[in-house]
């Protein structure tokens, strides 16, 4: 059985069994099987090389479950028994019956099966990175040393659950080496406190050539040399504007530098027809700020390992300075662009020369010897220039005056990271070996620590500084080797045949890797050590503590992601042509940010879970709000805003992140958001389709729309059962687009124009008619308690690494129960899981 | 015509270099005894792709008539297959910007939801070499700006190219200097010592853990063992002398002109190969440098690729293209002589695909890519032809990943191995 298939099992469960039931076989199988199936499939006749005679002769049998497997598989399809003459074959409803007998126990048989405590797991990649920022203070977002890293593989869109983990010795070697760049990184061993330093770069240091004239097409600067216009914008992949001598060598150290841009936007308004230029000029004109590791990270196309820093919204002819302080390693280059600029520039220029500047026009060398060729006159000026673009261009451009870099900026020396292993101390020659490295294990090991357990580490670094290392070295090296023990990267919760309660340690952990998908800070350790943190006041007291902590920012994003499955964005980028905005205006970030802020401002205000649902408020930027058809946002960032009617938005299922994630980019399938419904919101995902069913071919010309195609899926056998249940959930959703825009709509053929009006109604299989995705959402928030234990098992898994089995149910239905019963608030219901028993044992 | 003539040297001159650089080994004594001869890649791609109507022949099958570029390596026909009507489908779209996409069938804008991003197919090959040769793939580049970077790795990052053919040539066959020797053998020491104590502290955590918990330490034991595998590999070839060829290269190599210094690659490339060095090359060849590259030609390469259908311009254009399957051809030929210990040729146990992530330069077409595939062991001498937009150019790198030895029926946006081209 794969992973997925367990883990809907798993889930499907909970909907379906009593409380404490094993794995019985109804008695209805063999009866069934004797009826329809026994005539072909016995000793005898052998059909398919089954023989069901054994199965028959002791039913219960565990090593039956195979056959049954496969008999459910084939009831499904509707395969079999065949029809052919001289074979009955059962009415529908005893099928069914069969079908739904069958699974139910086959379920039952892998819930016995499953891992009743959790199996220790591993370090997530950004439970990795988060933990090297706590533990040597290293800025993990600017150079990320895990770029190596496999991607962690999900179940159902959580990645820390430990049986699904894999590990391999390419990973071990990746685990050592991001180790070692961190730690160099983080210790200044013999280093004296950089001085800062200040560097200004003009408008000529900002451009190759010298010429102040041309195209505009990318940069040109002006010919007082004050100003440097950028006249065109595409995302991040080609063009960026840096100083260019400095970015030989980049900034000389690690560290905090401030970047200063003095620039404003021209041209906004402009004489030329509004339809030449693809962006959306109402709202204001976008610097971008990024910096990339190195000078071979501005090379085209390289778009991989740049950071973004932030857009700045920028004022119309009014020169102002913007401003932000980062964390760069040396080497790096910040650079800037206009961010939401108007793309190539090279067909819109054209047009302009032509028909308002024609004194700017010239023909190109390939033009004038096509007209050699054909015999035809040659103007005879034809490849002069008389007068160039860039001194009579009018249109949208960036302009930049000034760029000034500042830092390194150090808070503290040592910096923090290094005071967290060495102290004050940066001569490593007088550091104690063995009291560095016990203090270290027990803060990365996260317990802690008697020097006999890490006597090998203590004399390895000891026998390297004896014959001749320096102690810096050896030092570092003895803690890449704490940091690649697997005491470090998994999350060890001891022995459950030795009793099933976390000890305090492995409660702080658990705690701390639940809400800040990081260590536990010290007094998180230090309590775990006074053995206080297992009362129950002192647990919701530091549970208050880490939520209002920033880091806990962590848990929103990682917890969101999974329950709601976003980490799908981007596996199916829309196209940039059906799709400019997307791309133009970074519509993908602004959707996660939105959905982010949704869920951190529901647990902030602690508000009730029907309010996922059927909220009249989010949050928005002026790119998301467009997108929306929201007036009166504008700018970059976000803000809390009401929802007008018109918007039909409200509630997780009109947000675009969602709406995005659940389509493949070019169309949208009620089916995958049939599914994303019953999964993410109900907890009752649909089994997965049968073996050999061929997927349904998307119809992209619009001649047959996507509901006639699920009719027809939906009229055969194999499929209707299962369909009948997920797609009317989908279609509430069909006003919405790929990337979650409101659509009246289909495109029409090629993609182009309008095509069939959109139908979003439909009946669910419980007889309710809903209309459209207001009704989806009002009747989805009347499921209360369906919506509760959803979640609340989402944030079990979220917390333990677990999957909670049957045995766990009691302890759900009183979590989900107690909630019910008081506010029904998020932010309740997680301190309801984390004091929960399931939270505290293995 | 003066373009005729200058013509003419050119050629004399590319031609020359490879024949004068035809390798004289000395590997008797060091030959790899018996073992089983490997399969080898080598993936060549231009940054401009070829004229279509010069590349492609207009009928399919083994009876076709060599185009003007195909002409030039007429002579291995029996040993390569022409294929039309493969690309990455809208994956590959960009113009000049999807050319990247070459070996991958993934811009590099859109990697980040694919597990193993826009990796291409010779950084797919090089995790299955491992650390069986001295390098698991090696990256070449005749220019140095501006090029397209054909080889992707799993995270998503482009591996830079090297253009320095002194470098190339120390890499492959110059003893490396005794400190960076011993600086490369202290690291791996050190990932040594570290796997020592790590497995220590394993040990000791398996005493504390569960039975459920025993599969994911020893998931984490295999681990530490892989990987010591590998790093006495790794130091093991530090150890190992470098093979002694008797091939030299010329001392301006890297100051001569593009048309002197493209055989040069070949000529390393085959010699990368035959003494097993590294079995995946990636070759680039993207501007010509200064000199027009030493073309008689009168404008730049990629002006001319934008011929507009002027005949001049695709005339001149034509004498680029001609070299560059010309030079393709002599390296083939070079292939052919090397004879193995399996009674084959080197041409026959190497996969050598000619090819361009563009397809049509003069309308920024990445649609119907230029593929040619000669040697590896498949049934050759024909031009397959598949219905365009139907079938990705992944499924011909996924015949390509099984031939290699890799069990795997997948690579990035393919739909299964390539219809049509069959093993000898």
């Amino acid at each position: 059985m794969s992973l997925s298939r367990f883990i809907w099992v798993m889930t499907a469960l909970w909907m379906s069994a009593p409380a404490g039931m094993g794995a019985e076989l109804p008695p209805s199988v063999p009866v069934f099987v004797k009826r329809y199936c026994i005539e072909c499939h016995d000793a005898d006749s052998e059909k398919g090389d089954r023989n069901f005679k054994p199965f028959l002769s002791n039913p219960g049998k565990a090593t039956h479950n195979e056959i049954l497997k496969e008999m459910l598989d084939q009831l499904n399809l509707g395969e079999m028994p065949p029809r052919k003459k001289n074979i009955a074959r059962p009415p529908d409803g005893e099928r069914r019956q069969m079908v739904a007998d069958l699974g139910r126990y086959l379920s039952a048989v892998e819930s016995d099966k499953a891992p009743s405590t959790s199996v220790m797991r591993r370090l997530t990649r950004h439970e990795y990175n988060y933990t090297m920022r706590d533990l040597l203070g290293v800025d993990t977002m600017a150079a990320d040393a895990t770029r190596l890293f496999p991607e962690d593989s999900r179940s159902h869109g959580f990645p820390n659950y430990g049986p699904a983990q894999a590990l391999s010795g390419h990973q071990l070697q990746l685990y050592m080496q991001a180790a070692r760049t961190y730690l160099d990184r983080a210790l200044v061993f013999g280093q004296e406190r950089p001085e800062e330093q200040q560097w200004t770069f003009k408008p000529q240091d900002l451009i190759h050539t010298k010429k102040n004239v041309g195209t505009v097409r990318y940069r040109v600067i002006s010919s007082d040399g004050k100003h440097l216009d950028i006249g065109h914008g595409q995302p991040v992949d080609s063009g960026p504007t840096y100083p260019k001598t400095f970015a030989i060598r980049g900034v000389p150290k690690d560290g905090r530098y401030r970047i200063r841009v003095k620039a404003t936007a021209v041209g906004r308004k402009h004489p030329y027809a509004a339809e030449l230029f693809r962006a959306d000029l109402s709202h204001s004109l976008q610097l971008g700020l990024w910096h990339v590791p190195g000078i071979a990270f501005l090379k085209k196309r390289t778009s991989e390992g740049r950071v973004f820093v932030r857009a700045f919204d920028l004022a119309d002819n009014n020169p102002k300075t913007y401003e932000a302080t980062v964390w760069m390693p040396a080497g790096s280059i910040p650079f800037i662009h206009w961010i939401n600029g108007i793309g190539s520039t090279k067909r819109p220029l054209r047009t302009i020369v032509e028909r308002y500047h024609p004194e700017a026009r010239r023909k190109s060398q390939t033009a004038v010897d096509k007209l050699k060729e054909a015999g035809l006159p040659v103007p005879k000026d034809a490849l002069v220039q008389k007068v160039w673009i860039s001194d009579l261009y009018k249109g949208p451009r960036v302009r930049v005056f000034e760029m000034a870099l500042e830092g390194p900026l150090h808070e503290q020396w040592p910096p923090r990271g290094h005071q967290n292993i060495a102290g004050r101390e940066t001569d490593a020659a007088k550091l104690n070996i063995e009291k560095t490295l016990v203090a270290f294990a027990a803060k990365a090991f996260r317990r802690p620590v008697k020097k006999e357990e890490i006597a090998h580490h203590i004399r390895f670094v000891q026998d390297r500084v004896d014959s001749g290392t320096p102690s810096a070295e050896a030092l570092k090296q003895g803690l890449t080797a704490i940091l690649s023990s697997p005491r470090f990267l998994f999350i060890e919760e001891g022995d459950a045949r030795r009793g099933v309660r976390l000890d305090d340690f492995q409660l702080a952990t658990r705690l701390s890797y639940a809400l800040w998908c990081s260590t536990p800070d010290e007094r998180l350790l230090r309590l775990a050590a006074e053995g206080r943190l297992l009362h129950g006041p002192t647990l919701r007291a530091e549970t208050e503590r880490l939520l209002k902590d920033p880091r806990a920012e962590a848990f929103v994003h990682h917890f969101t992601d999974a329950w709601l499955r976003l980490d799908k964005i981007g596996s199916m980028p829309p196209g940039n042509k059906q799709f400019p905005a997307y791309y133009r205006n970074r519509l993908e970030s602004a959707m996660k940010t939105e959905t982010h802020l949704f869920v951190a401002h529901a647990l902030r205000l602690n508000r009730p879970i029907p309010e996922f649902l059927n909220a009249r408020h989010s949050f928005l930027n002026g790119a998301l709000a467009r997108h929306y058809g929201v007036p009166d946002v504008v700018g970059e960032d976000f803000r809390l805003v009401n929802l007008p009617n018109s918007a039909r938005r409200g509630g997780l299922p009109g947000h675009a992140s969602i709406l995005t994630a659940t389509a493949n980019g070019v169309e949208t399938s009620p089916v995958t958001r049939g599914v994303w419904v019953l999964e993410s919101l109900l907890g009752t995902p649909p089994s997965p389709p049968p073996p050999d069913v061929p997927p349904i071919e998307p119809d992209t010309r619009g001649a047959v729309t996507i509901r006639e195609q699920l009719a027809k899926h939906r009229h055969v056998t194999a499929c209707a059962d299962c369909h009948a249940k997920i797609d009317p959930w989908g279609f509430a959703l069909e006003y919405f687009d790929p990337i979650g825009g409101l659509r009246t709509h289909y495109p029409g053929a090629n993609g182009r124009g309008k095509g069939r009006l959109i139908d979003a109604s439909s009946q669910l299989p419980s007889g309710e008619h809903i209309r459209n995705e207001a009704d989806l959402r009002r009747l989805l928030a009347t499921r209360k308690a369906q919506l509760t234990r959803n979640l609340t098992l989402k944030l079990l898994l979220h917390a333990t690494g677990r999957v909670p089995t049957l045995r766990d149910h009691e302890a759900v239905n009183r979590i989900t129960k107690q909630s019910l019963n008081g506010n029904n608030g998020f932010r309740n219901l997680l301190h309801a899981v984390i004091a929960s028993e399931l939270f505290k044992r293995r | 015509m003066m373009t005729d003539k200058l013509n003419r040297r050119a050629f004399l001159r590319g031609a020359g270099g490879a024949l004068v650089a035809l390798p004289h080994l000395n590997l008797m004594a060091e030959a790899p005894k018996a073992a089983p001869v490997p399969m080898r890649m080598v993936c060549v791609g231009t940054n401009f792709g070829f004229v279509p109507k010069l590349f492609f022949p207009e009928e399919t099958g083994p009876n076709f008539k060599a185009p003007e570029l195909i002409q030039q390596l007429v002579q291995h026909r029996k040993s390569f297959t022409i294929f039309s009507g493969l690309d990455h489908g809208a994956e590959g779209v960009g113009g000049h910007g999807g050319v990247h996409a070459f070996l991958s069938g993934i811009l590099s804008k859109n990697s980040r939801g694919f597990r193993e991003k826009n990796i291409t197919i010779d950084q797919k090959a090089a995790t299955h070499v491992g650390a069986a040769t001295r390098y698991s793939s090696m990256q070449m580049t005749t220019g140095s700006q501006g090029g397209s970077i054909l080889s992707w790795n799993a995270a998503g990052v482009a591996i830079p190219p090297i253009r320095d053919l002194r470098l190339l040539f120390a890499m492959l066959f110059e003893a490396t200097g005794p400190r960076q020797l011993s600086m490369l053998k202290r690291a791996h020491r050190q990932q040594m010592s570290i796997l020592d104590l790590v497995q220590t502290d394993a040990k000791l955590l398996e005493k504390k853990v569960g039975v459920e918990d025993r599969e994911k330490l020893d998931q984490y034991f295999t681990s530490i063992r892989s990987l010591e595998k590998r790093l006495t590999q790794s130091t093991a070839w530090l150890d190992r002398p470098k093979p002694k060829v008797s091939y030299e290269l010329p001392s301006e190599a890297d100051e001569m002109d593009f048309v002197d210094r493209v055989p040069l690659y070949y000529n390393l490339a085959a010699l990368a190969l035959q003494t097993d060095s590294t079995r995946v090359i990636t070759l680039e060849f993207s501007d010509l440098g200064p000199n027009s590259g030493g073309f008689p030609v009168t404008r730049g390469y990629h002006q001319l690729t934008h011929h507009g259908k002027v005949a001049s311009y695709i005339k001149e254009l034509s004498i680029i293209e001609r070299f560059h399957s010309k030079q393709f051809g002599l390296f083939l030929d070079q292939l052919a002589a090397v004879r193995e210990p399996n009674g084959k040729t080197l041409l026959d146990n190497t996969m050598s695909l000619l090819g361009s992530g563009m397809g049509n330069a003069s309308s920024h077409s990445n649609k119907n890519l230029p593929l040619l595939l000669a040697g590896g062991g498949f049934r050759h001498g024909q031009h397959l032809r598949h219905e365009s937009g139907k079938v990705p150019a992944a499924n011909l790198f996924v015949s390509m990943l099984q031939r290699f030895g890799m069990d795997t029926d997948s690579f990035n946006r393919s739909t299964g191995t390539l219809n049509g081209l069959e093993v000898a």
